[in-house]
């Protein structure tokens, strides 16, 4: 491990919502992981996996059920209300619909004015002047978009004018939750490479949330991956991709084709993991794969594997990780 | 038809009731365009007189309604919880009565005055712009611009008042304009029941109340208010539909 | 493309959709022509607003109330005009020879109907199946698709069902009567990855089992890779590109279809790789104007492109047909 300190530190983090009827949903459970600044980690899962869930108890909107959030070194359940707002500028959102993202009934440039005007800083020409450069930044044009209202954008524009107010107040955190999933194609790498070079510009660090492997690891120089409401690996992107370590990381590289890759029919025809996520209202006992992984064994019904470290940099929960030379127990 | 109503007041001279009876008066009395009623007076001044009646109090009570509609609708739909609970049954308990057995009981009661009857059509409006504030609080509350907003640091007086009261504004105030014509025919029944402001003050429901009894001979009597009160009402409707359409086009993609 | 023993299964030419709005009649669908035979695949690839919906529902007559075809539009299914049959003539072909799924399966099925009932309605109403003997063969087409405890699914509503589950039943559904043509509005679209995996398999079992033949709608063209024989890329209500699947991912010549296959993020490059963007964005079906609908966008554009439109016509070889005046080249890649 290195020896910066990291930007973002979370322990142990559980998330429950209360489903009614006095069951409780476990979102989220004993999440931990860490990002550097500067570093991008990709989040990875399917739906219900809780990364949504995780990325807001991040940001405590709202703070987790047990666990701790450290942010450049505060332990941000322990702030009070007021110092925990001061300290959001430094740790934005953009989220997967963009055009509920922004006031319907206000003006875009408004809108991206908002962060500062919120925390009171510079006069409004000074805002306003503000926000026109960071949608210039962002790839709009300033005097045109800056009247518009959010209906009046495409997906694409919009997406541009949420990231231009998440980045007005210089964060130092981006948080982004599936920022591309609803654009088409061609969109999509417009504002993938928009993203890319606002990272490089205000050295922002991310936390890229996506169902997409190759999204993820386009954006990601570290993936963690998610089931169940679990992290259940976290690895150097190309690592993951070519050696994954965990039986759902390869599950989900298996189901992903790529154009250049042959027809997956013919390659190989997988482990039918077919099945869904065990309910997140009882989590059942032991791993919370085992019902779908080819290479159960009898431990794996009875005791959860713990994350662990099984090369430098690389963290599984597996009894049996794949290709590593861990033995198994 | 609206805009002529609202000339009314300081348009037509000083208190028509009182300026009828003097036949020998100037020659602008002689004219009765609409008519008179049972008692001599012109039926247009006490029709444009009238119509503050029912201006003030359709415009006055559905503000008052829609001010505490809004008051506990939008917090209620925002936090739920048990504030929501307690709105929620005190819009039920007022939409259990009838409103104007409501009205007539508590008019009886506390007597008619314009003030009271603001106050209790204002009461008996109150659970339809509370619903309407309510159920769109909780539609725009989950949106991602809300969530946004708690991103950047706002508080929750500020989401209130800056991100979530401007969108529910608009559904509330065409709620309103409906509402108003609502309104107006309520204060003319309770004023055909002798139950809102005393004569000799002209108001629509009593002109039609007083001429009930010659509807045989001189029907003008009671139907020229009836027809002008419907003209009123249709006008405002037509008016919160045009704001309606207006507003639901711009806002299309929601 | 054509095979000299049979006729083909489907036969589609020069279709177009227009649909009135407020701005005036719209061409969501503009001259498409194309042939299917029994048990091929054709993918239609396309970003949102290229009209491949629109298309899907032109094929069995479900377009909405108010949009219209061209004269010259011509679908004729095993040797019969589609666009000139009765209602009653096309209601005995569609569920029956003609299966579709539409994209968001909780609107394509009624809320408020047990699953196994919907399943079991088209098999009643075809194949004159009793009640009982329907449910039961619902039965064992939702075991089929993979769907868990189908007994006990059959009798569940709609809403108590997963995302996957819900489109196996609407697969069902369309499969019932084993068609001899499925259209496919963007199936997996909404399912998660692993879910999409099953559920293209399926189909392709399917497939081969019936010999159906498959029009499979998708904005992603991973999806299409590993199911079509044939892929179309459509752009402003046109085909743009059409070739059997291997030479198109090896070698797409318009510049578009070559775009969108760069664009895609993959696997093996780095994180932190810059993408090949396409400037602009989509066109929406409102904007008309002369030539080729690609040309304000399009990093190859000459001056002939804007001022006339390129006809989509096989060049060097005879099952590779693309629009384009100034070509991706044969050996190069992109711009």
């Amino acid at each position: 491990m290195s020896e910066a300190t990291p930007l973002l530190e979370v322990l142990d983090v559980t998330v429950t919502y209360d489903a009614g009827r006095g069951r409780r949903v476990h979102a989220v459970s004993g999440a931990s992981f860490r990002l550097l600044p500067g570093e991008a980690l990709g989040l990875v899962g399917e739906s219900g996996c809780g990364k949504s869930s995780l990325a807001r108890a991040v940001l405590q909107l709202p703070p987790p059920d047990r666990g701790k959030v450290r942010f450049a070194g505060e332990d941000l359940g322990r702030l009070s209300g007021e110092l925990l707002r001061r300290l959001r500028p430094r740790m934005q959102m953009i989220f997967q619909d963009s055009l509920a993202s922004l006031n319907p009934r206000r003006k875009v440039g408004e809108s991206v004015c908002d962060p500062l005007a919120i925390m009171g800083e510079g006069d409004r020409k000074e805002r306003r002047s503000r926000a026109k450069e960071m949608l210039a930044t962002v790839g709009l044009d300033p005097e045109a978009t800056f009247h518009r209202r959010p209906h009046q954008l495409s997906g694409g524009q919009c997406q541009r004018a949420c990231i231009a107010r998440a980045l007005i107040s210089k964060p130092e955190l981006l948080v982004c939750d599936e920022p591309v999933s609803s654009l088409d194609v061609s969109v999509q790498a417009q504002i993938l490479n928009l993203l890319e070079r606002m990272r490089a510009l205000f050295k922002l660090s991310m936390l890229f949330i996506s169902h997409d492997l190759a999204v993820v690891k386009n954006v990601s120089d570290r993936i963690a991956v998610m089931y169940s409401g679990k992290l259940r690996e976290i690895a150097p992107s190309s690592e993951l991709y070519g050696k994954p370590a965990h039986p759902y990381t390869a599950l989900l590289l298996s189901a992903v084709t790529s154009p250049s890759l042959p027809s997956f029919f013919e390659s190989r025809d997988s482990e039918s993991a077919g099945g869904e996520p065990p309910s997140l209202f009882a989590p059942p006992a032991g791993c919370p794969f085992h019902s779908r992984c080819p290479g159960k064994r009898e431990i794996c019904l009875e005791a959860e594997p713990p994350m662990r470290v099984v090369e430098p940099g690389r963290e599984v929960a597996c009894h049996f990780p794949l290709h590593t030379k861990k033995t198994p127990e | 038809m609206d805009l002529r109503n609202l000339k009314a007041p300081p348009g037509s001279g000083s208190d028509p009731p009182l300026e009828r009876y003097d036949s020998g008066g100037s020659p602008k009395l002689r004219i009765h365009l609409l008519g008179t009623d049972t008692m001599g007076r012109d039926l247009l001044s006490r029709l444009l007189h009238g119509s503050r009646i029912s201006v003030v109090v359709g415009l006055a009570s559905v503000a008052a309604g829609a001010t505490l509609g809004l008051m506990a609708g939008l917090p209620a739909g925002y936090y739920r919880g048990r504030f929501d609970t307690v709105v929620v049954f005190a819009m039920d308990t007022i939409l259990a009565f009838p409103a104007i057995v409501l009205l007539i009981g508590v008019i009886f009661h506390l007597g008619p005055t314009l003030a009271n009857l603001i106050a209790v059509i204002g009461l008996v409006t109150f659970p339809g712009f509370c619903r309407t504030a309510r159920a769109n609080t909780l539609a725009y509350a989950r949106r991602e611009f809300v969530q946004a907003a708690k991103m950047m640091g706002r508080r929750d007086a500020g989401i209130l008042i800056r991100e979530i009261l401007p969108n529910v504004f608009m559904p509330v105030l065409v709620f309103a304009l409906l509402v108003v014509g609502r309104v107006i025919v309520l204060e003319g029944a309770m004023s055909f029941l002798g139950l809102s402001v005393p004569p000799p003050t002209p108001s629509w429901g009593g002109m039609i109340a007083e001429g009930r009894e010659v509807l045989g001979e001189a029907p003008h009597v009671s139907l020229i208010p009836a027809f002008v009160m419907f003209l009123t009402v249709y006008s405002v409707n037509l008016l919160g539909d045009g704001l309606r359409h207006r507003i639901y086009r711009g806002d299309r993609q929601l | 493309m054509k095979s000299a023993a049979h006729p083909p299964l489907l036969s589609v030419s020069r279709l177009s959709v227009h649909l009135p709005t407020e701005e005036g009649w719209v061409r969501t669908v503009d001259g498409v022509s194309f042939t299917l035979d029994h048990g091929r695949t054709l993918a239609v690839v396309g970003e949102s607003g290229c009209g491949k919906s629109m298309l899907c529902r032109a094929i069995p007559r479900l377009l909405p109330f108010r949009a219209r075809t061209d004269q010259e539009s011509r679908i004729l299914f095993e040797g019969r005009e589609l666009g000139v049959m009765k209602e009653r003539a096309l209601n005995a072909i569609r569920g029956r020879e003609i299966g579709m799924i539409f994209q968001d399966p909780m609107t394509s099925l009624n809320p408020v109907l047990k699953v196994g009932i919907q399943i079991g309605e088209s098999l009643e109403h075809h194949l004159n199946l009793g009640r009982r003997q329907a449910l039961a063969r619902a039965a064992k087409l939702l075991k089929e698709t993979g769907v868990d405890s189908p007994e006990q699914r059959m009798s569940h509503y709609p809403h108590q069902l997963s995302g996957g589950q819900r489109q196996r039943a609407a697969i069902a559904m369309a499969l019932a009567c084993a068609p001899k043509l499925l259209i496919a509005d963007e199936p997996t679209t909404a399912l998660d990855v692993t879910v999409q995996a099953e559920i293209l398999r399926l189909l392709n079992r399917r497939r081969v089992q019936g010999n159906m033949a498959m029009i499979f709608v998708s904005h992603d063209l991973s999806v299409a890779a590993g199911l079509a024989h044939e892929i179309a890329v459509m752009y402003a209500g046109k085909f743009v590109e059409m070739a059997p699947a291997p030479k198109f991912f090896e070698r797409a010549r318009h510049p578009y279809a070559r775009a969108l296959l760069d664009s895609v993020p993959r696997p093996r490059d780095p994180p932190h790789t810059i993408l090949k963007e396409i400037g602009g964005q989509p066109p929406s079906p409102m904007d008309s104007h002369p030539g080729c609908p690609f040309a304000p966008r399009c990093p190859r554009a000459r001056s002939r492109c804007p001022e006339e439109e390129p006809p989509l016509k096989s060049h060097e070889e005879e099952n590779h047909q693309y629009a384009c005046w100034n070509p991706v080249p044969r050996n190069g890649r992109g711009s």
